[in-house]
């Protein structure tokens, strides 16, 4: 027996396009079942529409079901305008992608505020939980960096940590999403990592002995070295932002697709049970970590480009990588 | 797009995903085994070797996440 459409639009996720056909325009009725070109529905926009041929052309339909934030539950209500829309596939609107940024720094923000206000030299709990985290940071990174680097270099790859794990979480939050489920955040962070790696690579060691690290051993291989050198030192950066956008934004189409699911008859069975609801350990144990291995891999790109004449200090970091 | 495209990314993209699957498994399973013995050698050092069992297997699954991306773009031309 084929699954059915689902009768029922889901309020909760953006109407998708399975095909990536045109989309027609939809009427104001939660209640009216509408079908696409041949898939399953993946839910309506909601409430109200404006109606009309140009707001058809600037809703959001994108190819995977995703659910709806609460600024896309908002702007289907306000959007009439053709040219605020569309900055990239998994993102509906240009202001639904600067909400989510920005409430992730203003969350971070106060969270330092809070930790940091009337200092004690004995703390209390507030001060207490941010020296735990500042110190077990600052321990970890000075055991892949050693001494003089990781002191330098912890409130770099500290604050990449806790800013891309607030980012994460908020995506498991329900009327949110999170902001590295797009490859502008993701690559605009690798790319700031790829210069900081550089300048700290040309400032250690002078820049003499930095071009010479891409030359490499021997002299006559050089010619052959060198562009392998430099499209690694490429590779890094674009790798970073893929692992973080394809983790994040994958677990993202995960719990929406298995959300779409409910509500589907297959004969006379209609599945009802949240199967999101079993991947959400998943997601958090993966969010977690993508944040982890960011600063990680942060620190040991700082690692690798420094002079290697550690011998006491660096030797932890050869389990770590 | 031309049907004949469409076919043939509709047979491949699946194909290649999985195949990118079956290497990360493997190379996954290696790392892990590895961690494994390691601990059960020296169960003090348990928990600096979870830490770089965890990175190793992040960076592993790295390479199954390009795949499952070049999927997700072309997930709605098929």
């Amino acid at each position: 027996m084929e699954p059915q459409v689902n009768p029922r639009p889901e309020f909760f996720l953006v109407a998708s396009n399975p095909h990536g056909e045109e989309a027609e325009t939809h009427s104001g009725a939660p209640e009216a079942a509408h079908t696409t070109e041949g898939g399953v529905t993946e839910g309506h926009p909601g409430e109200g529409h404006e109606g009309g041929e140009h707001h058809a052309a600037c809703v959001h339909h994108p190819e995977s079901p995703e659910f709806k934030d609460f600024v896309t539950l908002i702007l289907d209500k306000k959007v009439t305008d053709v040219k605020d829309c569309y900055l990239s596939p998994t993102w509906g609107t240009r202001l639904t992608f600067y909400v989510f940024y920005g409430l992730a720094i203003v969350f971070l923000i106060l969270l330092t505020k809070k930790v940091t206000r009337n200092m004690k030299r004995i703390p209390d709990r507030s001060q207490g939980f941010g020296e735990l985290m500042v110190g077990g940071l600052q321990g970890f990174f000075i055991s892949i960096l050693g001494e003089k680097y990781g002191r330098r270099y912890t409130p770099l790859c500290g604050t990449i940590f806790l800013y891309i794990l607030t980012m994460n979480l908020m995506g498991l939050i329900p009327a949110f999403k999170a902001p590295t489920s797009s490859i502008n955040t993701t690559a605009s962070l690798a790319i700031m990592v790829f210069f900081i790696v550089q300048w700290h690579g040309i400032r250690e060691n002078g820049f003499g002995n930095y071009v010479k690290h891409f030359v490499g051993e021997p002299l006559w291989l050089a010619p052959l070295l060198f562009p392998l050198h430099i499209i690694g030192e490429l590779a890094k950066p674009m790798s970073l932002a893929l692992r973080l956008f394809g983790n994040i934004s994958g677990e993202d189409i995960l719990m929406a697709s298995l959300a779409a699911l409910v509500g589907v008859t297959i004969g006379f069975i209609k599945l009802s049970i949240p199967f999101q609801a079993l991947f959400f350990p998943l997601a958090l144990m993966f969010s977690t970590i993508q944040a982890t291995v960011f600063a990680v891999l942060t620190a040991v790109y700082i690692l690798l480009i420094s002079p290697h004449e550690r011998h006491d200090e660096g030797h932890a970091a050869e389990a770590g990588h | 797009m031309d049907s004949n495209i469409i076919m043939n990314v509709g047979f491949s993209l699946p194909i290649g995903l999985g195949m990118a699957v079956i290497g990360s498994g493997l190379g996954l399973g290696r790392a892990v085994a590895g961690a494994m013995e390691a601990m059960g050698r020296q169960p003090e050092a348990a928990g600096q070797i979870q830490t770089a069992m965890i990175i190793g297997c992040a960076l592993i699954e790295a390479l199954t996440i390009y795949a499952l991306v070049i999927s997700l773009l072309l997930i709605g031309k098929v």
